[in-house]
Order: structure tokens, then C-alpha cells, then sequence
């Protein structure tokens, strides 16, 4: 514009960068939110830090007395066969988070992209995807789990695979409403009309506008996929037996908990609680972010 | 004239562009399943270089007769020719080519633009994706498209959200020229326009009409628009033409009752002119299940037995002014 109205000094930065800016701020400005990342970072830091050391070898059996009580040589204590329950803990949390991220990652691409295609075409390719994951969400997702855990055998990537199935229809569904309501809105029409081959329209137009309650969905995904993951621990399911994760060292010490040797059960189980609550906490923010509505 | 208009010969002839062939239209509705008729087998030829309006109230097919004629919405029955190649026939391959010589500007400028995506990554992806131009060609196209729908550069960088329903509009036009279309399809362009934005808006449609030799199928229930760029006008009520003929003897003397009831439903700008109203009957009725008849036979003040035995086809009045009425009207 030529004409000179008083206008604010220019913004330093380019608008699109200023606005990234603006919203983290927002995204990590609530104190909830702030706790979320914290514990969340700390989890992550443990994990890597269990790659390179722990105090004891997490496989090791006998290397203090069965249920000695939290000391110097063993922080929280040992478990019914010995083994330092910090160095298993340890290892769990990096075991527990890898499940849990490439569950996440294989459930979200897998479910977007089969939403996806299921809310941009319809008629027949809807009605096959949707009918073929009622099938399966017709079995409660525990049971179904146990199902397939025993049927596949245990392993990490079996395990991960199994997550992300079981996980993936709320991705599926979130997916599919928002692009199915995005279809035949005037841009999708236009970005034909510009050449886009119907693949292009769906994944490069409608998708990026339909993303947002997907990735708000993720925390609660991934809190969902941790408690899951121990559930099956817990009964012996899903991983070899003997492996550090939080499930199976909780179950490890449940016999002692009437006796007194609490400590084998309570810190695997508040790592649990602490990944849940803490992917809770940034679900809620991520909401709060994505959401033009629920912002100013 | 400029050299991006096609040979000289052929305009001069106005030979029919777009040649539309009993186009009809169905929709599947309801529970038992019923059809719904859009458009009863519609003829219609837009000549080259000219502005071809189609006027109508709400529900009368307007917007689905542009959607099947760019391929949005798959035909029931019927051609539609675009330089002699029909349309309704191509696959999606074929159908995304013909785009560089048809395209649309939308109604609703808010939703016709991708929100997360640049003013310029809107107008250059027809032109990477139709043309494949390199990206210092496209961003030479991209700042002429600019000036030539009379915005800045600067508004390249600009989001959708950043920009007035004009500005937007703008972009659309931008969009729709910028891989230089024969025919553009006007879908009520200035309807969700701010009124004193709408007047800028048809001037520059005009301007660029004039420029660049395009062919407008211009899509309008404002009459006040359609008088102002139409060469020729047609009627369409509940799916199909009523009346066709050059704008000014259409707008000024039309002769077909539901023409007239439309025209005089149309406000006067000056005070005091008393107005001679044609009021019809009823409401616009059901496109389902239609009778053999005058479409608008149940609410038209000059209806004979005549009009409920057959559905009165489009005959020459005078010269190319055609009307769908047998009933000769007081004028």
C-alpha cells in the first residue's frame, strides 16, 4: 500500500514465523502442560541414558539379596529374584517407550491414511474399510490383544504391531468424519479443477485441514497404548518373559506386596501412572492448540 | 485484441464453445430410493468470446448444470461438448487436461481457497501441475496474475484468513486464469460479496474478458450483475430452460411468465417508480416425481389445459430469442 497510515513499527519477523512462535508459546504456556513436557522429557532422558548405563545389568538375577529393602547399593530395592528393580526400571522405560512410540506412529499413519481414503472416495472403498474395522472393534480391545499376542507369539515388533492395530480405529474414524465433511467443500472441488488427481486432493488438501483432532487424539492414544502395554505385561503377555518392562515387574512383586516388600511393585506402577497422567497433561494442551475455537 | 486470443476467424464466426446436449441430471434421494431431477435434459451453446448467463432462482440447477459441465458431478444423460470433445465421457486423466481450457471460479471465496495454503502456493499449483512450469517461470506467472486481477505482489505471502472476501475473490479469478482457460465458469462470483465490492469485481471479470478473449458461462440470480456483462441470457426453472435469448430483449422484453415474474421481482433503484408485479402462485415445487407438464402450470396466472398435457418445449420467438411458453402474454 502507498498510503501512509500510522501503523504499529513492522513486525521483525515474517508473519508465518511469528505466528509459529505466537501459538508455542500458547502450546507450553499452561502450567499443566509445562509438567506434562517435564515429565515426559525426564522419561525420555532415562531411556537414553538407559542404552548406555544403569547401576546393574537389568538382566542380571542375584545381584543383591531377594527383597532387600531400598538402599545405597540398591535405590529402590531388589525384587523376589534379586535383581536391582532401578536397573530393571530403568530398562523398562526405555522397552515401555519404544513400544509406545512406534505403536503411536504405525496407529496414526495406518489409520489417517485408511481414513483417509475411506472419507474422500466413499461408496465402496468406505463401506469395505468401515465394515472390516467393525469386525474387529466388535471384540473388546483387551481380549482382542490377548487374542493376537497369543496367536502372533511375543516379540517387540509383534508387540508394536499389535498396538498400533488395536489403536488405530479412533485414528480411522477421527479421520474419516472430518474429511468426509471436508469433501465437498469448494477448495477440494477447486484443487480438481487446478489438476490435482483425486490421491492429491485427499492427501494434500483435505488431510492437512482434517489433521487437527488426530493429532490432539495422539496423547490420549499414547497414555492408552502405555496402561495397554502393561496390561499385557502384567498377564505375561507380549514380550519374552524375563524382559524388563513395567507390567512384568509389577507383576513380579504383587505376591509381596501383603508382606511388606512394596517397593518391587510400587515404582514400575508409578511409572505407569507418571506416562499417563503426563500424556493426559499434553493432550489436553494439544486441544487447546489446535483448536482455533478454544483459542483467542 | 492480444495474441493469447485464439484465431481470429473463428470468434468472428461466434461458433458455439461450449455446446451443452440434453444434459439431465439425477439424483438418487429418499428411502424408497427416488429421483430427483436436477436438470431435464438441458440444450445450451455458449458462443466464443461472449458472456452467457444463466439466471434462476435457488434450486433451479443453475450450480449443478456448471458442475456437470466441468465434470465435477458425473452426468446422467447427455453431452457436453467443449470444442467438439464431450466431457461427460472422459476419465479422470483426460478430464483433469481439458481443465487447462475450462475452468471455475467458485461462490464462496472463504471455502473455495485451501486455508493453510499460501495465495501463491494457490495460484501456482495449476500452474506446476497443468503446465509444469520451473519455479522462476512460476513465480514470473504468479506476480502478472497479480497485477492483472489487481492485487500486489506482497500478497503472495499472504494467507486466505489475511485477506478481505474481495481479495480472496481476487485470488479465485487468479486461479481460475492462470493457466489461460478458453471458457471460465462464473458460479455466482460476487453473490457472497460485499455489495460494494461486487461492482469492482464484474468490472474486472469484464477487463479481463476484453484482454485476454475468454468465454464467461457467468452463473447469477442478480439480475442487476447479469444486465451489466451478459451478452446473452438464459432462464432455467426447476432443471430446465425456459427462456434464452440476447440479454437485452431477454432482460427487457421476456416473454415467458416465469421471466417476467423474476424480472419484476427484481428492485428498482429509484424512488417512486411503480412496479407492475407478476406475483406466481405457491412455492417452487418438488423436483421429484415431476408430471408430463408445464413446469409451472400449478402456479402460473396464464395457464391453459394445454399447459398440463405435455411438457411445452422451446420455440423461436425471434431471431435466436427462444421461449418455452405456446401462450401468447399481454405485453
Amino acid at each position: 500500500m502507498t498510503t501512509t497510515v500510522a501503523q504499529a513499527p513492522a513486525p521483525a519477523a515474517p508473519p508465518a514465523r511469528a505466528r509459529r512462535r505466537a501459538r508455542f508459546a500458547r502450546f507450553s504456556g499452561p502450567l499443566g502442560v509445562r509438567i506434562g513436557l517435564a515429565i515426559v522429557a525426564a522419561y525420555l532422558l532415562v531411556a537414553v541414558l538407559s542404552w548406555f548405563w544403569t547401576p546393574y545389568d537389568p538382566l542380571a538375577l542375584a545381584v543383591g539379596d531377594p527383597y532387600g529393602a531400598p538402599s545405597a547399593a540398591h535405590w529402590l530395592g531388589t525384587d523376589r529374584l534379586g535383581a536391582d528393580v532401578l536397573s530393571r526400571l530403568m530398562a523398562a522405560t526405555r522397552v515401555n517407550l519404544v513400544v509406545m512410540l512406534f505403536a503411536v506412529a504405525t496407529g496414526l499413519a495406518v489409520g489417517t491414511a485408511l481414513g483417509t481414503l475411506a472419507g474422500y472416495f466413499g461408496g465402496v472403498t468406505d463401506t469395505v474399510i468401515m465394515r472390516i474395522l467393525e469386525v474387529f472393534q466388535a471384540f473388546p480391545t483387551l481380549l482382542l490383544a490377548m487374542l493376537v499376542v497369543q496367536a502372533v507369539g511375543p516379540g517387540t515388533v509383534n508387540l508394536i504391531l499389535i498396538m498400533a492395530f488395536v489403536g488405530m480405529p479412533p485414528y480411522l474414524r477421527l479421520v474419516r468424519a472430518e474429511v468426509m465433511s471436508r469433501r465437498s467443500w469448494q477448495f477440494a472441488e477447486a484443487a480438481r479443477m487446478v489438476g490435482a488427481r483425486p490421491m492429491r486432493v485427499a492427501f494434500g488438501h483435505l488431510l492437512p485441514n482434517s489433521i487437527g483432532p488426530v493429532l490432539a487424539y495422539i496423547a490420549v492414544n499414547a497414555a492408552w497404548v502405555s496402561l495397554l502395554t502393561a496390561a499385557l505385561g502384567f498377564l505375561g503377555l507380549g514380550l519374552p518373559p524375563g524382559t524388563p518392562e513395567w507390567g512384568s515387574m509389577v507383576a513380579r512383586g504383587q505376591d509381596a506386596i501383603m508382606t511388606g516388600q512394596w517397593w518391587v511393585s510400587f515404582f514400575p506402577g508409578l511409572a505407569i501412572v507418571g506416562i499417563a497422567g503426563a500424556c493426559y497433561l499434553l493432550g489436553d494442551g494439544l486441544a487447546d492448540f489446535l483448536d482455533p475455537r478454544r483459542s483467542s | 485484441m492480444t495474441a493469447l486470443e485464439p484465431a481470429g476467424a473463428a470468434t468472428a464466426l461466434h461458433y458455439p464453445i461450449v455446446d451443452i446436449r440434453g444434459l439431465t441430471k439425477h439424483f438418487r434421494v429418499g428411502r424408497p430410493r427416488r429421483d430427483l431431477v436436477a436438470l431435464d435434459g438441458v440444450d445450451l451453446a455458449v458462443e466464443a468470446g461472449q458472456t452467457t448467463a444463466l439466471v434462476g432462482e435457488s434450486g433451479s440447477g443453475k450450480s449443478t448444470l456448471a458442475r456437470c459441465l466441468v465434470g465435477l458431478l458425473p452426468v446422467t444423460a447427455g453431452e457436453v461438448l467443449l470444442d467438439g470433445i464431450d466431457l461427460a465421457g472422459l476419465g479422470s486423466v483426460a478430464l483433469s487436461r481439458t481443465y487447462r481450457d475450462i475452468q471455475m471460479v467458485f461462490q464462496d471465496p472463504h471455502s473455495s481457497l485451501n486455508p493453510r495454503r499460501s495465495v501463491y502456493q494457490a495460484v501456482t499449483e495449476p500452474l506446476r501441475l497443468h503446465l509444469g512450469l520451473d519455479r522462476a517461470a512460476q513465480r514470473a506467472r504468479a506476480r502478472e496474475l497479480m497485477s492483472l486481477v489487481g492485487l500486489e505482489d506482497q500478497h503472495l505471502e499472504r494467507m486466505p484468513h489475511e485477506l478481505s472476501g474481495g481479495q480472496r475473490q481476487r485470488v479465485g479469478i487468479a486461479r481460475a486464469i492462470a493457466v489461460g482457460p478458453k471458457v471460465v465458469v462464473l458460479d455466482e462470483p460476487t453473490s457472497s460479496l460485499d455489495v460494494s465490492v461486487r461492482g469492482q469485481i464484474l468490472d474486472l471479470l469484464l477487463g479481463l474478458q476484453q484482454r485476454l478473449g475468454m468465454t464467461y458461462l457467468f452463473i447469477s440470480h442478480d439480475l442487476q450483475a447479469v444486465r451489466r456483462v451478459a451478452d446473452r441470457v438464459c432462464v432455467m426453472y426447476l432443471g430446465s430452460i425456459v427462456e434464452d435469448g440476447p440479454a437485452d430483449e431477454v432482460l427487457d422484453r421476456p416473454r415467458h411468465p416465469y421471466t417476467r415474474a423474476l424480472m419484476s421481482a427484481a428492485p428498482v433503484a429509484e424512488y417512486g417508480v411503480r412496479r407492475e408485479r407478476l406475483r406466481l402462485a405457491g412455492e417452487i415445487p418438488s423436483p421429484v416425481d415431476l408430471p408430463a407438464e408445464c413446469r409451472l402450470a400449478g402456479r402460473c396466472p396464464y395457464v391453459r389445459d394445454s399447459c398440463r398435457t405435455a411438457v411445452p418445449p422451446l420455440v423461436t420467438v425471434e431471431g435466436t430469442h427462444r421461449s418455452a411458453c405456446p401462450v401468447p402474454l399481454p405485453s
